[in-house]
């Protein structure tokens, strides 16, 4: 018969605490491994976004245009929700909702390296704390290339660097400052009135594009459909996203307007790019974080399919 | 009964449900809100909205309601029952008419309110909201070019044309595409998504 004193029963207490403890940070290393390649760092990066409570402040700085904002960002089982405060210039607020991350967006970086060089480029330091730098170079030129600074802890983005094709940066952001936010303060961090619901992403494209299908016979290599949205006809415009894991484009398609002014040709803004062109009574137009080439090409070649 | 107003609104409920919502949006001032603010997104999202704004129509609408007999509403219903359910439009199939989806987004109808309130103000038809916070309208109502007069550029964005028509056109495109594209799949740069954003504190 084993008795076990008060004294005892304290010992074993804190012996069997040290023993989950233990076990449970075994489980937890267990089930998220530190990344060693660099696909791992950006997948496990893309999650972070989608696990972690944090706030903080960056800069953007683009040409001689420099911008500081504040960012407080909130994810849990109904998304996530940023609150962006503009500190510099004019005041400006917005709150964004992003729906959880559907089932295929695990699939993100599939095929990413068949049209990017990854490379881990060492430790720095950003904000503070220790980070992970990530390179993504493009293997053509219809995509910009990326140098990203990971958080070694967290692996949420803390700086990152936007190249062009020569190599030279084109567009930074920087955290100068990261809190991760407690549970309580999770709470407090963004007041939002939780009657608003979000909707469902679309996912059945067939069953929204109405009456006129499109093609884009000259979709560079590695961008895939992501989703469409289709207005009702003739009424507003449709609006289809692509995708090839790190850079997206959209291509808006309305009917042309007797009192507006066509948009034909490439308008830029920064690393934003955007090509107009009307096609047979339609205003095409394409946007996105991509060279000129990428946005002229697809727009370009966008014929109507056959009618449905 | 936000969904019921919204529902009223699309013509979706029968005249027994007719009836019945108006009798509560006559005894209850905070529903004939609802009403007239759904109303309001509705002509702004339509982009029917005048240049300047006269709120006393839709306060007469208001108050037409208010003081309307009921009885003659349910022997006008010509609409035949239909079953709420099978008729319903999906959201984004007709975004900009369902108000169904309208009903659940309350903030909305407090951003589309606030922002009129500063066009009376200013007379003019700029959209700009005197709130301290606004939920932006994610997907159907962000891509809408017409609901999204408010969109400008961070300090320093500009795109490279002279025409200030195409530059808003451009900002609204680019403002969907930010929503759209970071709402279908994770961001890799999360951040790179403030070049444009909507104006919030006007204080």
């Amino acid at each position: 018969m084993v008795v076990v004193n008060q004294a005892n029963f304290k010992v074993l207490n804190r012996f069997c605490t040290a023993l989950l403890a233990l076990f449970f940070t075994v489980c937890a290393s267990a089930s998220e491994p530190e990344p060693v390649s660099p696909l791992q760092w950006l997948e496990r990066m893309s999650a972070a976004l989608q696990q972690q409570n944090y706030q903080g402040v960056f800069i953007y700085r683009r040409a001689d245009d420099l911008a500081a904002m504040k960012v407080t960002h909130v994810a849990d089982e109904q998304g996530t929700r940023e609150m962006l405060e503009t500190l510099t210039g004019e005041k400006r607020s917005e709150l964004r909702f992003t729906p959880p991350v559907r089932a295929d967006g695990s699939h993100q970086f599939a095929s990413i390296d068949h049209y990017y060089s990854l490379q881990l480029l060492g430790n720095d330091r950003a904000a503070g704390r220790i980070t992970q730098v990530v390179s993504v170079l493009p293997r053509d030129e219809y995509r910009y290339g990326y140098r990203l600074w990971l958080d070694q802890a967290t692996v949420l983005l803390l700086k990152s660097d936007l190249l062009n094709q020569k190599g030279d940066v084109i567009q930074q952001v920087m955290f100068t400052s990261l809190e991760l936010l407690s549970p309580e303060q999770v709470a407090d961090a963004i007041d939002v009135d939780n009657s608003f619901s979000m909707p469902a992403p679309v996912t059945n494209i067939e069953s929204m594009t109405p009456k006129v299908s499109w093609i884009v016979e000259n979709l560079p290599k590695g961008f895939v459909l992501l989703d469409a949205y289709a207005n009702s006809p003739n009424k507003g415009f449709d609006h289809s996203v692509y995708s090839d894991g790190m850079a997206s484009v959209s291509v808006f398609i309305e009917r042309t307007k007797s009192d507006g002014e066509a948009f034909e040709g490439v308008s830029r803004m920064g690393a934003v790019s955007a090509f107009g062109n009307v096609y047979a009574g339609y205003q095409i137009t394409v946007v996105g974080d991509v060279p000129e080439v990428t946005v002229t090409s697809i727009g370009k070649s966008i014929r109507l399919g056959d009618a449905q | 009964m936000k969904e019921d107003i919204s529902a009223l609104m699309d013509g979706e409920i029968d005249a027994q449900e007719m009836q019945r919502s108006l009798r509560e949006m006559r005894d209850t001032p905070e529903q004939r809100d609802c009403w007239e603010q759904y109303h309001i997104i509705g002509d702004a999202l339509r982009n029917n909205l005048p240049s300047t704004l006269n709120r006393n129509f839709v306060k007469n609408v208001s108050r037409a309601i208010a003081n309307e007999d009921l009885a003659v509403a349910e022997v006008t219903m010509l609409k035949p029952k239909v079953k709420r359910a099978a008729k319903r439009r999906h959201p984004i199939a007709n975004p900009f008419t369902g108000f169904a989806l309208a009903a659940s987004v309350a903030m909305v109808a407090y951003i589309g309110v606030g922002m009129i309130a500063v066009d009376e103000r200013a007379g003019s038809a700029r959209l700009a909201s005197a709130a301290s916070i606004v939920v932006p309208p994610v997907q159907q109502f962000a891509s809408h070019p017409s609901f999204q007069a408010g969109v400008q550029t961070v300090q320093g964005q500009q795109w490279n044309t002279s025409k200030p028509a195409l530059e808003s056109k451009l900002n609204n495109y680019l403002y969907s595409h930010r929503n759209v594209a970071g709402a279908v799949r994770p961001v890799v740069i999360p951040q790179a998504r403030l070049v444009v954003s909507r104006p919030i504190n006007s204080d």
